[in-house]
This record gives structure tokens, sequence and C-alpha cells, in this order.
């Protein structure tokens, strides 16, 4: 069973003050990624990958086909930034949500019953782990490009998800910044066990990333998880 | 949705306004169109001090005056006429052929139906229509109605129903009209009349007047015959005054939703003053384009207020105040003025403008293009600027403390007063919420209250639009608290002085609906008949009616000394009851309302001058009043001292005391017997004379009434469509945090909790001014019109218009607040790639 999976997945969008046209970023896409996976989905601006990502998030839903989150279908966004969910990677920082970086990571966890001691502890480890340690207390507005992507990955992984979805993560990101950001979602899936998905708009390096592109809709390439042979331990050898 | 609200901020004021301005307009306007059709080319009268009226042949003496043309008697009383179930009250009015020579077209075509040949009541098609009378009748099989008046009841005939196309205006007067020999017949005043209309010869109008003067003396009135409208204008004008100023109320409140409604949009408004700046449009293009916008919902609004306004004073209105229709002719038509309907219009039109106007402030030379972009705290367009919450603090308190001074120094300037008080509400808002989230965050944090946190936060970066929802629920509380309070606390003066009034009698005899007795009947051994009936245990005759002073027509109540009490004692300005009531009693002393002694100059000790049908009598002070719930103003003095001065007088009523162990109910029933379908007088207990007086009083401030509920409805419904639009605004916003992890639910509970803090904002601001606006109105109205209207706290009443504009929030937010938190997220996505 896949973690997250599209099954010969469609989406229209009605054009037009009639409706009768029709716009169709997704063309019947299938495939999957597994937890620990890092997956690129590549694509020119207006090619659909970000709609693939909402589909992936439960924001849009499928006009035909299925989108399934750990095997069950994604009926609509209750998924997204729950324990276990699915985090949605957005680098902007609403206002309402508190004045320095912190507090914004901390929205996150704002509703889960942790003391403030547990929840300040959470909040350090995921800046921490993104390393934005350095921005806890500064204000959004005055972030780059870089450290905007990294607080906003710290706030999305705070929750604990186990898929984390990034909509281009290296849009605007000083080009000195960009391997160390993909290398930093490399690492999120390898170290911490996290499916990443996240598009881009061109796949010069991916970092190791295993790679999809989409063009006009169709989404081709490594559509299903490469699985290594599994060979079990014999249990003598596993003794002294 | 933004445009709806403050379009109905500017249809409620400009209805409110025009529907009160119709309504006051109405009643002297149609008197004014009443008066001339009977009065034609005459422009003096002279005028009876009393109802008895005098000698007919005074009416040859004037017409014989050296200056006069012609001269026209006229016999006037009030009655009641009967039909069918159905009852009104009119102006009786006895008339010769003199009259129609006058040139007045009513009258002069009265005589079309056989009025000066028969025997018969011709009535204008507005009381025709009241009763349900047959539109015609053969001459053969004419319809009859009861008449009552001074104490009879006759079956009299009626000769016609005479429409608008023959008697002008005076169809729809509330009047009645007979030949004077019949009318002198049915009053029971044979030879008598009350006034002579008199057309002076062209240029002689002061030495005929001269001459009226020197034959009347100081025992009959001379007058112009506009003077009837001037004494109308001045009795409406207190109610008037109460209902124009309350109307200004809403009006301020109604504009100030406006405000608010336009607030709410300033952040957006300012952002595109900033990009059309950006793109090079100078001030006047910005100006064109928001003074057209602004102009467009402003005249839409206007002229939807305009015809809600008119519906509202035609279906309110239907007849003038009952407690005027025993004093003067009134009518029942609408008068709409031009110059009311272009000033109500042009005036929404202008403050939707000034209303739009505030983001036109970024155009000042210091104001950066950016400002709106790039605000630390809050979000784009929403920034106050430093210190302003305090610096508009201390501008409430200034204006607090202007309106207490202003008023201390001219207490008639309650409009700028009350004016001001509005917008210290206003002001007082940043400075209120300021401190409520203050309060807030600590304790968010200290007690571990996540969803309050959220709602402390939410509001301080979305400063504009809280505060104008804020300021829109303090605004309409401040204007709910203060009419309502007042209201309330005139309506309790006049029940309060009512009950006292009538409390010296268990059972009054008097004309049906006539509750201040004004209006005398010839005994013709009544008394006597009421004195046999088994349970009575003593009769007092009462003596009442009104009295033209300079300037007003006061109403006169004469007292039997054995009545208890004789002064309504919660009335009383000054001076004490017992030693009041001793001196009514003693005789050549009287009680007069402030302002009939202050006209005179006079204090508790001084003396008073009353012109009665006998000369001017002086009579000693014993105690000021209140108007006792009469306009212009009321004197007491005992009953012998009046009848010394009003010879002729005949009681107005009668003050029964039951016996000890009999009961009120059923000597009433028994004294009705006693009296038969020949006496036109109504038996009441006191308590019902008090229900019948308090439905009145009820009636006579009914405008003041729908103002208030007026008000509170458009307070609800201000403050649920500013809620509503508001979290409609912020739907990609919640959509975002949606993202992040808050759950609907959550982001639900943070929404009723900004709600809840906004509101307590709104409170605690409008029910400090509100209260205070209620203190003020209440010592207006008591020095400004001398109505009864002691203040007292409302609390209950407070709490509950609190609670329907919480209420109107809460509900708004929770339909509103949790469609917005449930919003797609894709809302929050810009793209759509």
């Amino acid at each position: 069973m896949h973690l997250l999976s599209f099954e010969d997945v469609t989406k229209r969008f009605e054009r037009g003050q009639d409706g009768t046209r029709e716009r169709v970023p997704v063309r019947r896409g299938s495939f999957a990624i597994d937890a620990g996976e890092v997956v690129a989905l590549v694509g020119r601006a207006r090619s659909g990958r970000s709609t693939v990502l909402r589909l992936a998030g439960g924001i849009e839903r499928p006009s035909e086909g299925i989108v399934r989150f750990d095997g069950h279908e994604l009926v609509d966004e209750s998924q997204l930034g729950v324990p276990d969910g699915i985090a949605f990677c957005l680098p902007r920082f609403s206002r309402a949500m508190g004045g320095p970086v912190h507090e914004h990571v901390a929205s996150g966890i704002l509703s889960l019953k942790l003391s403030r001691r547990q929840k300040s502890d959470r909040v350090d480890a995921a800046l921490e782990r993104v390393g934005a340690s350095t921005c806890a207390e500064l204000d959004p507005a005055t972030l780059d490009y870089g450290e905007a992507i990294r607080v906003a990955l710290a706030r999305a992984i705070v929750v604990g998800p186990r898929i984390l979805l990034v909509d281009d993560p290296v849009h605007g990101v000083d080009l000195a910044e960009v391997d160390s950001i993909l290398l930093l979602l490399r690492s999120l899936a390898r170290d911490d066990g996290l499916a990443v998905f996240f598009t881009l708009s061109s796949g010069a390096d991916l970092a190791g990333a295993r790679s999809l592109t989409i063009y006009n809709g169709e989404i081709r390439g490594k559509t299903e998880p490469t699985t290594a042979d599994v060979y079990a331990f014999r249990r003598r050898r596993t003794q002294p | 949705m933004q445009e709806v609200l403050a379009g109905t901020g500017i249809a409620v004021g400009v209805m409110l306004a025009f529907s009160v301005q119709i309504a006051n307009s109405s009643i002297t306007a149609s008197a004014g169109d009443i008066l001339h059709a009977i009065t034609g080319q005459a422009t003096l009268q002279v005028t009876a001090r009393d109802s008895q009226g005098f000698d007919a042949r005074l009416a040859a003496e004037v017409g014989a005056l050296p200056g006069v043309e012609r001269a026209a008697p006229l016999l006037e009383q009030r009655a009641s006429i009967a039909y069918g179930g159905r009852r009104v009250a009119v102006d009786f009015v006895g008339i010769d052929p003199s009259l129609s020579r006058l040139g007045g077209l009513a009258t002069g075509n009265l005589s079309l139906g056989g009025l000066f040949l028969e025997p018969v009541l011709m009535l204008p098609k507005a009381m025709g229509d009241a009763l349900g009378l047959p539109k015609s009748s053969p001459a053969t099989d004419r319809t009859h109605v009861v008449l009552e008046v001074r104490g009879r009841a006759e079956r009299v005939a009626v000769g016609g129903v005479v429409g608008g196309e023959l008697i002008g205006a005076l169809a729809s007067a509330q009047l009645a009209a007979a030949s004077l020999p019949y009318a002198q017949k049915l009053t029971g005043l044979p030879g008598r009349i009350t006034r002579v209309l008199v057309v002076p010869k062209p240029g002689q109008e002061s030495t005929v007047r001269a001459a009226l003067v020197a034959l009347g003396g100081d025992r009959l009135k001379v007058a112009s015959v506009d003077y009837e409208l001037q004494l109308l204008k001045q009795a409406t004008g207190p109610n008037d005054q109460a209902t124009g100023l309350f109307a200004i109320i809403s009006v301020v409140v109604g504009l100030l939703f406006t405000f608010n409604a336009m607030l709410l949009t300033a952040p957006e408004r300012r952002q595109v003053v900033a990009e059309l700046r950006i793109q090079g449009f100078k001030g006047p293009k910005l100006l064109q384009v928001l003074g057209f916008q602004a102009f467009v919902l402003g005249t839409v609004a206007s002229v939807v207020g305009l015809v809600l306004g008119y519906l509202l004073a035609t279906a309110t209105t239907h007849s003038p105040p009952g407690y005027l229709s025993f004093a003067f002719p009134l009518g029942v038509q609408h008068v709409v003025k031009p110059t009311v309907v272009v000033l109500a219009f042009v005036a929404g039109v202008f403050v939707t403008c000034a209303a739009a106007a505030p983001p036109l402030l970024d155009l000042r030379r210091d104001r950066a293009v950016d400002a709106v972009y790039t605000q630390a705290i809050t979000q784009p367009g929403h920034n106050l600027g430093p210190g302003t919450s305090w610096v508009l603090l201390a501008s409430a308190v200034a204006l607090v403390g202007f309106t207490s001074l202003l008023l201390f120094l001219l207490p008639s300037a309650m409009i700028f007063a009350i004016v001001a008080l509005a917008f210290a509400t206003l002001f007082a808002i940043p400075a209120v919420m300021l401190g409520i989230l203050n309060i807030a965050k600590p304790a968010a944090e200290r007690w571990r209250l996540p969803m309050l946190e959220l709602a402390v936060r939410a509001l301080r970066v979305t400063t504009l639009r809280s505060l104008a929802l804020a300021a829109t629920g303090a605004v309409a509380i401040f204007g709910s608290v203060a009419i309502e309070g007042s209201h309330d606390d005139l309506l309790n003066g006049l029940y309060q002085d009512y009950a006292e009034y009538v409390s010296s009698a268990d059972i009054w005899v008097a004309h049906r609906a006539d509750d201040l007795a004004l209006e005398p009947f010839d005994d013709r051994g009544i008394t006597q008949r009421v004195r046999n009936v088994p349970g009575v245990a003593a009769v007092r005759p009462y003596y009442g009616g009104l009295l033209d002073l300079p300037g007003r027509r006061a109403w006169i109540i004469a007292r039997s000394r054995l009545d208890t009490p004789m002064i309504p004692q919660s009335q009383i300005l000054d001076g004490d009851l017992a030693t009041a009531t001793a001196r009514l009693r003693a005789g050549g002393w009287a009680t007069a309302s402030q302002q009939l002694a202050d006209a005179q100059h006079a204090h508790v000790g001084g003396t008073i001058t009353l012109p009665t049908p006998s000369g001017n009598v002086r009579y000693r002070l014993a105690a000021t009043t209140t108007n006792l719930g009469w306009g212009p103003g009321a004197v007491i003095l005992n009953s012998d001292d009046y009848r010394h001065a009003w010879p002729n007088a005949a009681p107005s009523a009668l003050e029964v005391d039951v016996a000890p162990g009999a009961n009120a109910v059923a000597t009433r029933k028994a004294l009705q017997l006693a009296l038969g379908t020949k006496v036109g007088l109504d038996v009441q207990t006191t308590a019902e004379r008090k229900a019948h007086a308090n439905a009145l009083a009820r009636a006579g401030l009914a405008r003041l009434s729908q103002i208030s509920w007026l008000l509170l409805l458009a307070a609800g419904f201000a403050m649920a469509v500013a809620m509503s639009t508001a979290l409609w605004q912020r739907r990609p916003d919640l959509a975002h945090h949606h993202i992040q992890g808050l759950r609907p639910r959550v982001l639900w509970r943070s929404l009723l909790i900004e709600t809840g803090l906004v509101i307590a904002a709104a409170c605690i601001t409008g029910t400090l001014t509100g209260l205070y606006g209620h203190y003020l109105l209440d010592r207006w109205l008591r020095t400004t019109t001398g109505f009864p209207a002691p203040f007292t706290m409302t609390g209950w009443q407070t709490a509950a218009t609190c609670a329907i504009v919480a209420g109107a929030a809460f509900i708004a937010t929770a339909i509103t607040g949790n469609r917005a938190a449930n919003a797609p997220t894709r809302l929050a996505l810009a793209t759509d790639t």
C-alpha cells in the first residue's frame, strides 16, 4: 500500500461564462509515492503541476479517478495540517497568526493539547531541523526567499505529518541556496521518514529525487516507487 | 455586501428623517388647509374664552363696525359621532349662510347639500369613511348617526358625505357641520356662538382690530385667523421637538452606520487609491472616481429611504394624535412638502460622499504611496497610526465634557449635544478596543487559551475592520439605549402623572374618550341621578377646559376642594405638596406648569394672570409642575375659583366615590344604566380611565416608539450585515489557516471569540455613552418640553439592547463564520496552475 497514490486522475476546470469550455490541467494521471521518498514533479508554468499538488493535498477534488492517502480515498482536505497527515508548505505568513517567526511556526500546533513548554520545544526543534533557528525572532516580512521557505517548512513539519507537499520550493531562492533547499528536502525524507512531493519549473539537479514530468496535463516518468529486494536475516546469524 | 450595509445605513437615516418630517408637518399643514377652507378671506376673528361662547347678537354688532366688510358667526363644540359600532371625535361646527360669503370654497359649497335648509349633519368624506357610512342616501331614507355633544346624545340625520371635489381640503377634516340654529339646538346653547370671522375692508385691518378689542374687552379674544395655527404649532411643538430630536439621533446613528460601512471597505479602497497613484492618477481624478461611486450609492439609498419613509409615515399615522383632537380642528391628510423631499435626498447623498472620503486622506503630501503596503503590524490599509487611539479617546472625553458644558449653559442645544455624544462614542472605540485586547492577551497566555490568543491576534491585524464593527455596535447601542430609555421614562412619567391625576375618585363620568375632561356638559339633573345610584358615596363636579394664553392653549384643571390629591405629587417641580394643596383649597392660589410660570416670570408665592371669560384674574402661584402631559402646559385651581372666573361654567366630568363595601365595577354598570342612552356621557372606573389614557399616551408617543424600534432593528441588522461582510472578506485568510492545520471548528470558535471581544468593546462604550445620552435626553424633555420624564436607570433594557445587538452579531458569526471557516482551501492559493 502506497502512502499517496493517483489512480487515473483527471481534473477539469470549467471556463467561460457559460461553462462550455474547459481546461484540463491533469489527464488520467497515475503515480504513487511511499514513505521516505522524495518525488519531484517538473513542469513549466500552466502545465498543471500545482493542480497535481493541490489534488495530492485534497485541496482540489479530482473530476475523475481517485487520489488515495494511506489507502483511503482523499475526499476533502481533512488530512491537511494534522499529525500523521499531509503538510502543505506555503511560504506565506498571515499576520493574524502572529508576529515573529516562532509564533507562525507554533500556529500549526496551536490547537494541539500540548503544554506551552512542549509547544515551544517542538517549534525550536522544527526551526533547528530546517536550519532556520536564527530566524525565530524575526518578522516574516523581513525574511528572504530562502529563509521564508525554510520557515514555511518548519511550520509544515512541526505538526508531524507523513507527507510534505511543497510548491516550487526554490522559486525566487538565491542560486547558491537552491541546492541546500533541495538537500534539506532529501534529508527530511531520508532521516525523518517523511514522503516529500514537490514541484519544480526545471529539473536541473533534483538531489537524487525521483522525477516526474508534466506536460499539457500528462504525467510521465517513473510513476512507481522502486522497491528494493528484501532478504530475511537468518536467525542463527543474527544471534551471537 | 459592504455596499448593502452602507446603503442600509443611509436608507434608514433618510427614512426616519423623512417620515418624521411628513408626520410632523402633516398635522399643522392639513390643519392650515382646513382653516383656510373655512375662513376664506377673513383675516380676523373674535373668539370666546370658554366653550359656552357668547351672545350671537355680537356677530351683528361686529358686522356693523366701521371698516368691517363681512362677518360670519360660528359655533364650535367638540363632539363624537357613532354609527354602527364605530365612533369618531369631531369638531362640530354650526354655520350660517354668511360664512359662504367669506369666499372659502369649502363652506360655499356646503350649502349645495341643503345644509342651511334642513336639520341635518354634513360630514366630510374622511369622517364618512371612518364611520363606514353608505356612499349616498336618498333624502327620504337618510342614514342616522348618534351625535354626542355637551352631555347629550341625539340621533341625527346625515344630509350628505361630501368629497374633495366640493369642499377641497375640508374633505379630510375631522369635523361635522350643521346649520347654526340646528347646532345651537343640538348643543343646548341657543343664541350662543363661539367665534366671529371678520373680513376687514382693504387697509382697515388695524382699525377693525382695535374696534374689536374695544368691543370684546378682556372677556373675548381678538386675533388673526392664523392664530389658531400658531397655537397648534405650539401645542404640537414639544412632541414634534421630542420626535424630531429622536429622529435626529436615529439619523446620526444611521449615518454613522454608513460611515462604519464605508470604513469596512476603507482598506481595500486605500489600496485602490495607492495603485491608481502608482499608475499616475492625480488627486482630482481620484476624487472623481471615489466621488462618483459615493454619489451613485447615496442616490440609490436615499431614494429607497424616501420611499420607505413615505410608506412608514402613511402606514403609521392614519390619524392625528388623539391628545390633540380635543383641542384643535385637525385633518387626516398627509402633506409632503417638496423642500422636505429635496432636503432629505441631498442630505443622504452628501453624507455618503462624506463617509467615502477618508481614503482621500492618503493623498496628503506627507503620506507615501506605499503607506498601505508596508505596515509592520497590521494588514495592508488597516494602519491607524501610532497614538491615534489615545488622541481619539482624548477627543471623546473632550466631547463629553463639551456636551455637558454646552447643555449646562444652553439646555436647548440638545441636538448638538447628542451629535457630539454620538461622535464621542465613535472616538472612544479604538482605545476601549485596545484596552480589551491588552487584557485578553495576557489572559490567553496565563490560562492557555489558544483560541483567545488567535482571536486577539486577528483583531490586532485588522484594526480598521475590527474598529468599524465595534463602532457599528457601539453607535447602535448608544442610540437605542438613549432613545429607548428616555422614551420609556417619558411614558412612565405620563402614566404616573395620569395615575395620580385620576386617583381622586373611584369612578369618572365624562365624555367618551375625553381623558383630560375638557368638554363641559349641561348638568340637566345628571349629578343628582348619579348621586341617587346605590353604591355611590359622593359626587364632585370637576371642571376643566382649554384656555388661550398668549402663544399657547393651556389646560385648565379645576378640582373640588375635597379632592385628594388635588395635584399629582410626582409632577411638582417647585413647591411642596402639602402647602400647595392647602393653598389651592384656601382659594386664590393656582399651580402652573413651569413654562407658563416662566412666561410670566412668576415664582412660587408670586402671581400669574389668566385671561378668563370674566376678564383677567390674578392667582398666586402655589407650586410649579411639569406640563402634566399637555405640551402647552397646565394650570390647577379649585373649582370655586374656577366658577367665579368662568361664570357660565359647566362641569366637564363627575368624580364619583364608591361607598365602602360597594364594588366599583358594579357601581359603574349601575351608573351607566341610570344615565340611559340620552346622556352622551361615558362611565369609567379609575382603572379603565387610566388604561384608556395610557393607551392615548402611547398613541401620542407612537412615533417615538416607532423610531426607537426601527433604530433597534436597524442596529441589529447593521451589526449582522457588518459582521457577515467582514467575515466573508476573510475567507482566503481563513482558508490559509486551514491549510496550516487549524480545523474549521477551531477557526469558527476563534471567530466567535473575536465577535465576543468586538461586542464587549461595543457594549461598554455604547452603554456608557447611551446612558449619559438617556440622562441628557430626560433632562432636556423636562426642561425644554416640560414633559414629565423622571430619569431611571434602565438596567434590564440596556442589557436587552446589548443582547439584541450582540445576538445579531453572534448569529451572523455563527452562520457566516461557519461558512467562512469552512471555505475551500483553494481560496488561500492565488495561482491556478
